[in-house]
């Protein structure tokens, strides 16, 4: 089950009627489905204008590298085996480091014991009070001719166990793992200590990460801990809520002939409380010490409820990016800098029907950009101004979703630079879902509309004789658009019987039903004379069999 | 960031991406100035080898050069002279205000990158040293060949210059390793066509040597 919040706003979204179409049933591709993350195949997640960078992806409090196999078909967590958060601006003050926050979080207490196959993966899970196990075990023979992939095979695994140590203390254990075949893995365990009574909230929590890449090897120690209190009233405010949370990351990076550590520490604290009783409010202020370089941010929102329905919110705040990705790491940078604004109206008849709107605007300064001699600066800035619409509604065996996005957002490299899309600038987006279930059948028809990205239109290229590489011929950045994509995904689920509480369903899940074969990027050759064309995986059924105790 | 993922993430579509070490495709292979170093009133003339799409490789004059970004007053070095393209070695008091700019040791070799256009149009650029002289590196031997064997591997070995590098093309079959001193040569189909092997020196000097092959 994936369960959204989007930074103002909690939304729960109604237990699936089955995965959305088009998917493959995979959790972060099923999160994409939302307006506020850039509706592609390639295997990034950018939200609200941003870079895939300025997204942080999160497994149980503690950062991972990246979120997809390189097939880009498959995410890092199995199916079933999460429940995502979804925060893509101006979120509080106990998460940081980056723009827009996506947090995995492991386990959700459901008994389910099942086992799916499809072309590209065998999936096993099971799930009990206090434990839960998934493993993915996928092979890229299916994908061989529609995707290059340097790995014949991918693992990925999620463990959770977690013990009640009094009514009060818990200890959770969890861990994730992914690797491709030789190529690269990652590997993160974490411990958590949880104490929760009625005024109190503390967790206390260290991981350990392990990242092999070809070109380097990075281990992380990474700590956090949050302490909440809550009180009934104070000062005249009620249902007061005050945080105090620290959390360090310590990086050793080992790449060839260089081998660093890199330390950051961030501190936070917040207090929350209702103004009146359908008005809260909440403020704070966290600061980051990235490696010496200091980042104060505060932050603050505003809720309010005019109506039991209806749900307004108004956020702002100061957020940094430190300057961490594998191609900045070895630079002398700054953190980039970005001030979000946020509005949002969530209106939800608790029956069969919920909309959510949220606009935002945010400024960035301080980008990390390359000059035409390849070296790296803070010398960027930017703007990215949207608004997205998400909707649901039930009506007996009827299901239907739609999320609309619009957004503007702009870059521009240096102070006198001319203005350019900003890389995964997409104007408009689409999704309609409609699900239909009735007994042992369940339909459902995905309609995908969306803007094609910016990409630059090399049109030949210098060759440096001497150094035997190749110069592009200078064409203004970003200045062409992928063409517009439109796409059909069609899903039935079968279950074909149920006995002894074991049940047997088969599933097809037709992604691209027409083969639509427009370009949702381009890649080079490596001379720059020549441009092919990445489509979209073109009718590919994920077709498979699940059985579930 | 985003040139990166997307070199790392591609779909086939109706061709396969064309491969660095591919000879049959339009391409500058290397530029030579001969010599790649030149002491004050000696001169430099340029030729380079060209990779076609549908015939074999050639040795070619250069249409037109310039030195637009030459420290001091060096981009006159460069001009059209008869019927060819030339560098004529500047004196030393020219190379000495060069020197200068550039914050060059008395003495230096000055780098001159010249800018290039060849038939095409291609474009390359290529770096002459002005005030020493020294010559390419003499061109490799090659014993492999002409007739192979479709179905085999052969291994492919040169000598590299110390402090330079070595790159292997072919347009009959395919390679690994194609920029070791050391690569392998896979030969799956029969073929006609040609194994060019360059040798760079790491100090603008550059040698090759073109191999007719064929396998059958």
């Amino acid at each position: 089950m994936m369960r959204l919040s989007i930074a103002l706003l909690l939304v729960a979204t109604p237990a699936l009627a089955q995965p959305y179409p088009g998917t493959g049933g995979d959790p972060i591709r099923t999160m994409m489905v939302e307006p506020s993350v850039v509706s592609t195949e390639l295997p990034v997640v950018a939200i609200h204008g941003g870079n895939p960078e300025d997204t942080v992806l999160l497994f149980d409090g503690f950062e991972l590298p990246w979120a997809f196999h390189e097939n880009a078909v498959r995410s890092l967590a199995p199916p079933d085996s999460v429940v995502i958060d979804l925060m893509p601006s101006a979120f509080g003050v106990e998460y940081g480091r980056g723009s827009s926050i996506v947090s995995l979080t492991s386990g959700d207490d459901r008994r389910a014991l099942f086992a799916e196959v499809d072309p590209v993966d065998l999936v096993l899970h099971t799930g009990q009070r206090g434990l839960t196990a998934s493993v993915a075990i996928g092979w890229n023979d299916a994908l061989e001719g529609l995707r290059d992939t340097r790995a014949t095979g991918f693992i990925s695994a999620i463990a959770r166990s977690q013990l009640r140590i009094t009514s009060k203390w818990a200890l959770v254990l969890s861990g994730i793992y992914a690797s491709e075949g030789e190529q690269r893995y990652v590997t993160r365990p974490v411990a958590a200590v949880h104490y929760r009574s009625e005024r109190w909230h503390a967790v206390l929590a260290a991981s350990y990460l392990h990242q092999d890449e070809p070109t380097v090897d990075r281990d992380a120690i990474d700590t956090r801990a949050e302490l909440i209190r809550f009180a009934d009233a104070a000062a005249g405010l009620t249902k007061l809520e005050w945080r105090l949370g620290q959390q360090t990351n310590s990086n050793r990076y080992a790449f060839p002939g260089d081998t660093f550590w890199r330390h950051d520490v961030g501190v936070w604290t917040s207090i929350a409380a209702n103004l009146a009783p359908r008005i809260r409010a909440t403020v704070g202020l966290r600061v980051d010490n990235f490696d010496d370089d200091v980042a104060t941010q505060p932050r603050a929102a505003l809720l309010g409820q005019p109506h039991s329905k209806l749900t307004l919110a108004l956020a702002a705040g100061a957020y940094r990016r430190p300057p961490e990705q594998l191609y900045e790491v070895q630079h002398d940078l700054n953190p980039e800098r970005a001030t979000h604004v946020a509005a949002g109206a969530l209106f939800d008849n608790k029956r069969d029907l919920w909309i959510n709107t949220v606009a935002y605007y945010i400024d960035r300064r301080r980008l990390v950009v390359r000059d035409i001699e390849g070296k790296l600066s803070n010398s960027g800035s930017g703007t990215s101004l949207g608004v997205d619409v998400g909707a649901g509604y039930r009506k007996g065996p009827w299901l239907a979703k739609l999320s609309l996005a619009l957004t503007r957002s702009v870059r521009f490299d240096h102070p006198r630079g001319a203005e350019r899309p900003a890389p995964y600038e997409q104007p408009f987006r689409l999704d309609v879902i409609g699900g239909w279930r009735k007994n042992r059948l369940k339909l459902g028809a995905r309609l995908q509309l969306a803007s094609g990205l910016p990409f630059t239109p090399y049109d030949g290229a210098v060759y440096n004789s001497d150094a035997d590489t190749y110069e592009p011929l200078y064409v203004p950045p970003l200045s062409a658009r992928a063409p517009f994509h439109h796409q059909i995904d069609l899903r039935v689920d079968y279950r074909f019987f149920r006995r002894g509480g074991f049940e047997l369903e088969g599933f097809v899940d037709l992604h691209n039903a027409y083969r639509n074969e427009d370009a949702i990027a381009y890649r080079y050759s490596f001379d720059y004379r020549e441009r092919t064309a990445i489509t979209a995986l073109p009718l590919f059924p994920f077709a498979g069999l699940r059985g579930s105790l | 960031m985003k040139r990166a993922l997307l070199l790392a993430f591609a779909a086939c579509t109706e061709t396969h991406e064309v491969q660095p070490w591919q000879l049959d495709h339009e391409r500058v292979v290397a530029v030579r100035a001969t010599p790649p170093h030149i002491a004050p009133g000696e001169i430099s003339m340029f030729d380079a080898l060209l990779a076609h799409e549908d015939g074999p490789t050639t040795v070619e004059p250069v249409y037109n050069a310039a030195a637009p970004f030459a420290p001091g007053d060096l981009y006159t070095a460069v001009h059209f002279y008869i019927d060819h393209w030339q560098i004529d070695g500047p004196s030393e008091e020219r190379l000495a205000v060069a020197r200068d700019e550039l914050g060059l040791p008395p003495g230096t070799p000055v780098p001159l990158d010249v800018t290039l256009e060849l038939r095409g149009p291609l474009y390359a650029q290529k770096t002459v040293f002005l005030g020493d002289s020294r010559a390419n590196p003499p061109a490799p031997v090659l014993t492999h060949g002409p007739d192979l064997e479709v179905g085999r591997e052969y291994t492919l070995e040169v000598q590299a210059p110390p402090g330079g590098n070595v790159r292997w093309l072919t347009s009959c079959g395919t390679l690994r390793d194609d920029t070791m001193p050391r690569a392998t040569h896979v030969v799956d189909e029969a073929c006609d066509g040609e194994l060019v092997v360059v040798l760079r020196d790491g100090d603008g000097g550059v040698a090759w040597v073109v191999q007719q092959i064929h396998a059958e």
